[in-house]
């Protein structure tokens, strides 16, 4: 049998501040910009997708992320391969845009408290004041010069999504600044 | 509390110390009054005190450079000349001489550049106006605007799902991107060339396997897929069949070599296109820009699963035996699994994707699976090749093998100056096709010059004799000036010719085939004729091998 190997960061608590590994999860890419594409994967995922830039929606496990004005980044914990297939089948081989699969493209590191700005701003060209003051709101920025996408799913709760091949680099990083915060 | 003495507090200033020693000096005395009494004493507090922005010098302003900008260079000289020709603005002068304009926003230079406009025009400073001042207002570190990019953090490092398997078999990295690549394996103390020479001679005689999970892949799909592979590479993409590969050149709008790799056609408006490791991030960026700029009538998209895919390469007259242990339910013959073509798979369960591409010029296959099973994959294909003494080979040999091949990397043996005609690579310019990226600079006069700096072989007169990397080439040692007509871009000794081998870009160099040129270095110059840039295996027979 193939063994999986994840990314082996245990979890931290430092001062008003939690860092925890939300992996396996599944992650699923679409694109598209027709009507038809918006009603198949409203259906499929019981979810409008976000049309206002850098926010998100979410439904119960799932959330849709907006990166572009085409493109949204899917995941949650009621994603799995049966709704791929499906929006696969009814999306990408019906011609209304494209669903590809990136759960292993993205790692993400959930980031909990009153520190988690704090720590990222140590890091970070993006300001914050009003992004940590909203909930359901996404930006796409860099963090020690690497690309990742925030999503600020509750106030002081925040999913980050970083590249897998980055992710031991950025991981390392974020537990050194935690020292000074 | 102690209280503090004012009295035999000490005295600094000279009428202080005048009056001090007066004063000490009569009480010891025992005398009312002394000459000193009367005397006025100017002090310092009394001279008015005077900034400096300019430091005198016996050397004239004109001779001398007093700079006040250190960004921008800019000079006292510079704002004198401003003033004199008009600009009394300190906007105007500010943008006439860019002093203040560089990234420190004036921090170091502002207030010298208010100085000298004030004393040169004699008025009071700033009545002449400030510039804006911006923050930081007060200084700041560079830690705090670039965070804490120290020691380890400094450099950004990139790793392949297979990395630890890297280092737990000794294995020495190269800085690619910033990715961490497996450079060659060391064993019992071997040096670079040693552990290299092992390696391509075992995937040459045997099998070798390579972390190939670096290079960038991008998954594209829509209805005018085909069309759209038609306008960014050189070749033509209409008639690829579901299933099959085929290998693609990027070009700039100039005409030059921007990338190149392999694509594969998954499903009728679905490929996966692989770039180079370095110019992944890049190639997305311009892809995605043409789609949105040049070409939003194009139904396609674009997304990167560099990161979501592991790659392991096996090459090797050996692979296919290999293959068939991991993969017992797929034929591997030539007619079932035909160079140039790719199945799904499944392994122990879980789905992948096989492509039947070579870069070493053996026959080879390069499994994709998901990240997170790549270390285990990996782990499974050397299980499975021990009989076979399956050797895993780092970049340095894989850029071996290519060399022998005459397979160009981008970057390496080009330049941003190549076109694929400088590359000798004219059979991948589709004549037929009405346009893509970069035609039309195929056939501007300076690029259809026959005297272009092109791609060759060279071979050095003594075997053993390996050119350095970089090193000019000339024709004739006498002429003077000395006439570089170009470089050696690749060079190696090969195990399997038992003999240097070296790629190089030369002036005419396609006329100079046969011909004898030298390469001077620092003690000696190394006599080296012009070759054929394939050295190995002309006829790709070890391809169906």
């Amino acid at each position: 049998m193939l063994n999986i190997k994840l990314p082996e960061f245990k979890n931290k608590v430092y001062p008003d501040l939690e860092l925890s590994l939300l992996e396996p999860s599944y992650k699923i890419n679409l694109r598209g910009k027709s009507r038809d594409f918006f009603t198949k994967a409203g259906k499929l995922l019981s979810i409008m997708l976000p049309l206002e830039s850098n926010t998100s929606a979410n439904i119960r496990n799932i959330n849709a992320l907006w990166l572009s004005p085409d493109e949204w980044l899917i995941y949650g914990k009621d994603i799995d391969k049966d709704l791929e297939i499906s929006l696969n089948n009814e999306i990408s081989k019906l011609k209304y845009g494209s669903v590809t699969n990136v759960s292993d493209q993205w790692v993400i590191i959930n980031l909990k408290g009153k520190n988690t700005f704090e720590l990222l701003s140590k890091g970070s060209p993006f300001n914050f004041n009003n992004f940590k003051e909203k909930k359901n709101v996404v930006v796409q920025t860099l963090l020690n010069h690497i690309d990742v996408i925030l999503h600020h799913q509750e106030i002081n709760d925040l999913n980050l999504f970083v590249r897998k091949s980055f992710s031991e680099h950025l991981w390392l990083w974020i537990n050194d600044s935690c020292r000074f915060i | 509390m102690k209280e503090l003495n004012l009295l035999n507090s000490p005295k600094f200033e000279l009428d202080e110390i005048v009056n001090s020693t007066n004063n000490t000096v009569k009480k010891f005395l025992n005398i009312p009054k002394t000459d000193l009494d009367d005397a006025n004493i100017s002090c310092s507090k009394e001279i008015e005190k005077r900034n400096i922005w300019l430091l005198p010098n016996y050397i004239s302003l004109g001779k001398n450079k007093s700079f006040i900008d250190f960004q921008n260079d800019s000079t006292a000289k510079d704002i004198k000349l401003a003033m004199r020709e008009g600009f009394k603005s300190i906007e105007h002068v500010k943008r006439y001489t860019t002093t203040g304009m560089a990234t420190d926003q004036g921090k170091l230079s502002n207030m010298h550049a208010l100085g000298i406009i004030a004393e040169t025009a004699a008025v009071k400073m700033g009545s002449l106006g400030t510039t804006t001042f911006r923050p930081p207002f007060t200084p700041l570190t560079f830690g705090t605007i670039v965070g804490r990019s120290v020691g380890k953090f400094f450099d950004i490092v990139r790793k392949t799902p297979m990395h630890e398997w890297h280092v737990k078999n000794n294995a020495e990295f190269e800085n690619v991107g910033q990715w961490k690549r497996a450079w060659y394996y060391p064993k019992n103390n071997e040096s670079m060339h040693q552990s290299v020479q092992r390696e391509s001679k075992a995937a040459r005689d045997s099998a070798g396997i390579l972390d190939a999970s670096t290079l960038g892949k991008i998954d594209i799909k829509g209805t005018d897929a085909t069309e759209f592979l038609n306008r960014v590479y050189t070749n033509a993409w209409s008639k690829l069949s579901i299933g099959k590969c085929r290998y693609g050149l990027m070009l700039n709008e100039d005409g030059m070599v921007y990338d190149d790799g392999v694509t594969t056609r998954i499903d009728e408006n679905h490929y996966l296109m692989t770039t180079t490791t370095g110019g992944a991030a890049n190639v997305l960026s311009k892809l995605e820009d043409y789609l949105q700029t040049e070409w939003p009538e194009l139904d396609v998209w674009l997304t990167s699963v560099t990161d979501h895919y592991a790659t392991a390469s096996i090459c090797g007259p050996n692979s296919k035996k290999i293959l068939k242990k991991l993969f017992s339910d797929i034929e591997f013959n030539d007619e079932n699994f035909p160079h140039m073509s790719f199945k799904n798979a499944k392994i122990d369960g879980i789905d992948c994707r096989i492509m039947r591409i070579s870069f070493t010029g053996e026959h080879s296959y390069e499994i994709n699976i998901e990240a997170k099973y790549g270390n285990s994959l990996w782990e499974k294909c050397i299980e499975a090749g021990k009989d076979f003494n399956i050797t895993p080979y780092g970049t340095e040999t894989m850029h071996l093998l290519r060399a022998e091949k005459g397979f160009i990397i981008v970057g390496q043996d080009t330049d941003g100056t190549m076109t694929p005609i400088d590359l000798q690579m004219d059979w991948i310019v589709s004549k037929k096709k009405y346009d893509f990226i970069g035609k039309r600079s195929l056939y501007r006069s300076d690029t259809m010059r026959e005297d272009r700096k092109q791609l060759v072989g060279l071979l050095t007169e003594e075997p053993g004799t390996v050119l350095e990397e970089g090193a000019q080439i000339v024709q004739d040692e006498n002429k003077k000036p000395i006439e570089m007509i170009g470089h050696v871009t690749s060079s190696y000794f090969s195990p399997n010719l038992n003999r240097s081998i070296a790629l190089a870009v030369v002036k005419n160099g396609k006329k100079l085939k046969g011909q004898k040129l030298l390469v001077p270095m620092e003690n000696k110059t190394i006599n080296v004729t012009v070759s054929d840039f394939i050295f190995y295996d002309k006829n790709n027979e070890r391809l169906n091998a």
